[in-house]
């Protein structure tokens, strides 16, 4: 896709994502649940498979479309399970070869609280349904995101000798309904091994690695752009608001704490501009693209701590209460600077195995 | 909104990258020829002109001045991995920084037919070495109250105060001085400053040493006592000096040299502990992190430069989060060190004494050319917050 298309692309995504978020801020919960309509309405756009491969009915875009997507739909505030849907489960699927029978998400509709009302007739039923995807590394119950809506699950299970993938209902597991810190549905639940699940499919050892570059990778991305949004919050808060006088943005005091939240959201956006680049140009397989994503997860988790606290300190009181914007940006940004690897996950994994994946030299990688 | 304060992504072409492989073969040889110590904050503590001539005579100093005045007509984005290059490795620069850096763009921006011909050429050559000569005793963050003044003559001005901080003015030939032309206009502080191109060895010039903490001398305090500067060394025009120094600072905020002034020491402390600890991680992966993101950011405001557009904002965004960042990785050294994790290292000695120079050269990382306190307010104008 051009740049141009990127830009059409990012034009659409905001005037789809600007319309829901402005709906929801006039009723905002501690629980932030999908809205079925906004996902049909995605769907139709051909935005939830938008890395999906067209003859399995996808879009067939790629990272700096993904990127786009993601960023915006952080940005605006609005839980959607983009990177679960479409980057995991959609992607390993296709990759894996796992069957594009029925019941396989093609466009991804949610197959539970969809009031009737709110989709569209289309002149067919709805022929896909919201999946989800989960890596099993260990025993025990897993935190498997979006369980609540989606009804399929796509699983990468790591806990034998050789990865496994394969896809089974969500109905078919006992699972235990859970909820983000940001308030988005998950669960836990058992997944069984790949032995007793039919149609399991081996899979390279790399799908793995892949898997967990690609969750780093989207989470950057999500971070970047929560933390590029509440940097606008902040200057909007200390331009508008009045104290002893003046605007609280004429403070000195505000201002250095205001200007901080800009610079570790301009910082984010660079890092993660330039892994998303690479990814799209080199691919996951290539060392340098990989050393690039885990920079990226790891300054955008960094960048948080600072971020989330003068950005409270910015607004005072109210920026803790449910009726403020800020808290679901707040939120989101701990939600996901946990997931898919911590900061300290990935800062010592950039150090120890990226970059001796890259060759061992730090300076040769950091300009190449 | 945003994309007012982080400049467009830009990649390093092929062109570039092999021009930055040339010049890493190149220092790679001379630390081996023992030509050099790597070192911390070398742009500022390392003055070599032996070396500065050396660089220049590969075409690697004044690279963005046109053929046309003996330079090379190369991009910043040229002049950007070459000057990262100088830094990673920690090679001497302090002799060619403030001219390459910033005085020869300055040059080109406001200089006469007659100051480009004099001056460019020698700079290219690595021949002719610049200083500062903004600061004042009483004038630090606050430049606009400069007191020194300039009192035209026959002929040109004649100059009487006091310029600090001057790094290397006692190894230079020549400054820019900025100077108090017109009195001062309570409405607008910034009118009435012009610029001067002053010798250093001319007559009423005393150029007296600041002491650092650690012992080095690499500041100094320039006296001007009726120093003559003739007409034809007016840069720019007569009380626009503040739109000339500001569009100066530009320059002198936005390079690597406000990221990697320890560069040598991060990876020296990586080197130690791979030695020491191979397969475990140090903890100084939070800095690569942060560096890989520095050093994109940075190359997106040398694009800018080249294509000539406003980057005020984002160097001064550059500055405040290198400048943070170069100094954090010191302390981080620091500990490792102090704890132990480091024991082991062939030369210990070496690696202390380079943590021990990083953590003095420390603080005035966040201070030199505008302190970050000063950055943020420029930054919060670009938010539209002042």
């Amino acid at each position: 896709m051009s740049e141009n298309m990127t830009e059409e692309l990012r034009a659409l995504a905001r005037e789809v994502l600007g319309d829901h978020a402005t709906s929801q801020q006039q009723a905002p919960g501690v629980e932030r649940d999908l809205d079925p309509g906004l996902w049909h309405t995605l769907a139709e756009l051909g935005l939830t498979r938008l890395t999906g491969r067209e003859e399995h009915g996808g879009s067939g875009a790629g990272w700096p479309e993904a990127a786009v997507l993601l960023w915006e739909a952080a940005a605006h505030g609005v839980p959607v399970p983009l990177l679960e849907h479409d980057l995991l489960a959609g992607w390993l699927r296709d990759t894996a070869g796992l069957a594009h029978g029925e019941g396989a998400p093609t466009t991804g509709e949610p197959a539970t609280e969809v009031p009737a009302t709110e989709v569209p007739a289309t002149g067919e039923p709805a022929t896909g349904v919201l999946a989800t995807g989960v890596l099993v590394s260990g025993g025990g119950p897993v935190t498997v995101p979006w369980l609540g809506p989606a009804s399929t699950v796509v699983v990468l299970d790591a806990r034998g000798a050789g990865p496994t993938a394969y896809e089974m209902p969500v109905g078919d597991l006992a699972i235990t309904p859970a909820r983000t810190i940001a308030g988005e549905p998950a669960g836990r639940a058992v997944l069984p091994a790949a032995a007793e699940v039919a149609g399991a499919v081996t899979v390279d050892a790399a799908v793995v690695r892949e898997w967990e570059h690609r969750g780093a990778l989207a989470r950057a991305v999500q971070l970047a752009g929560a933390m590029d949004k509440v940097s606008w919050l902040c200057v909007g808060h200390a331009a508008g608001r009045t104290q002893f006088g003046r605007p609280l943005g004429r403070f000195q005091a505000v201002q250095q704490l205001v200007t901080e939240v800009a610079c570790e959201a301009a910082l984010c956006r660079a890092v993660v501009e330039r892994a998303v680049q690479a990814v799209a140009t080199d691919g996951f397989h290539d060392p340098h693209a990989r050393f690039l994503v885990a920079a990226a997860k790891a300054a955008t988790g960094h960048s948080v701590t600072r971020v989330v606290r003068h950005a409270h300190q910015v607004h005072g009181a109210i920026g803790t209460a449910l009726e403020h914007p800020l808290q679901q940006y707040t939120r989101s940004l701990l939600a996901w600077r946990r997931d898919h690897g911590s900061t300290r996950h990935w800062e010592d994994r950039l150090e120890t195995t990226a970059l001796a994946e890259t060759g061992g030299d730090l300076w040769d990688t950091l300009t190449r | 909104m945003t994309t007012t304060l982080v400049p467009p992504l830009v990649t390093e072409s092929e062109q570039t990258r092999e021009l930055r492989l040339q010049v890493r073969a190149f220092l790679r040889a001379e630390v081996d020829a023992g030509s050099f110590t790597p070192w911390v904050d070398t742009w500022l503590t390392r003055w070599d002109a032996a070396f500065t001539r050396k660089l220049a005579e590969r075409g690697w100093v004044g690279m963005t001045v046109p053929v046309e005045y003996g330079g090379h007509g190369r991009t910043f984005l040229d002049r950007f991995a070459v000057t990262e290059e100088l830094l990673a490795v920690g090679a001497p620069v302090a002799a060619q920084w403030v001219a390459d850096r910033q005085i020869a763009p300055s040059l080109l921006r406001f200089g006469t037919e007659h100051q480009k011909r004099t001056f460019l050429p020698r700079i290219v050559a690595g021949e002719m070495c610049w200083g500062i000569g903004m600061s004042e005793p009483e004038s630090g963050s606050d430049l606009a109250s400069v007191q020194t003044r300039a009192r035209q003559v026959d002929g040109g001005w004649v100059l009487q105060g006091r310029k600090t901080w001057t790094s290397g003015a006692h190894e230079a030939d020549a400054f820019f001085a900025l100077a108090r032309t017109a009195p001062v206009d309570p409405g607008n502080r910034h009118a009435g400053l012009s610029q001067f191109a002053v010798d250093l060895h001319a007559d009423g010039v005393t150029i007296e040493p600041i002491v650092a903490m650690n012992g080095s001398r690499h500041f100094n305090e320039v006296l001007l006592d009726d120093v003559f500067v003739p007409d034809d060394m007016v840069l720019g025009e007569i009380g626009q000096g503040w739109h000339q120094v500001t569009s100066e600072l530009a320059f002198e905020r936005s390079g690597p040299e406000r990221f990697l002034s320890t560069y040598p020491l991060l990876d020296a402390a990586l080197t130690a502990h791979r030695e020491t600890r191979p397969g475990t991680s140090s903890g100084l992966g939070r800095h690569i992190a942060r560096l890989t993101a520095l050093h994109q950011l940075s190359i997106s405001v040398a694009g800018c430069l080249q294509a000539g557009d406003q980057a005020d904002t984002a160097a001064a965004l550059v500055k405040v989060l290198g400048t943070t960042e170069e100094g954090d990785i010191a302390d981080t050294v620091e500990r490792m060190l102090a704890d132990g994790e480091l024991d082991g290292v062939a030369d210990l000695g070496a690696l202390t004494a380079l943590t021990d120079a990083a953590v003095l050269q420390r603080p005035g990382f966040t201070l030199r050319g505008g302190t970050n306190e000063i950055l943020r307010g420029v930054i919060a104008r670009g938010l539209g917050l002042r």
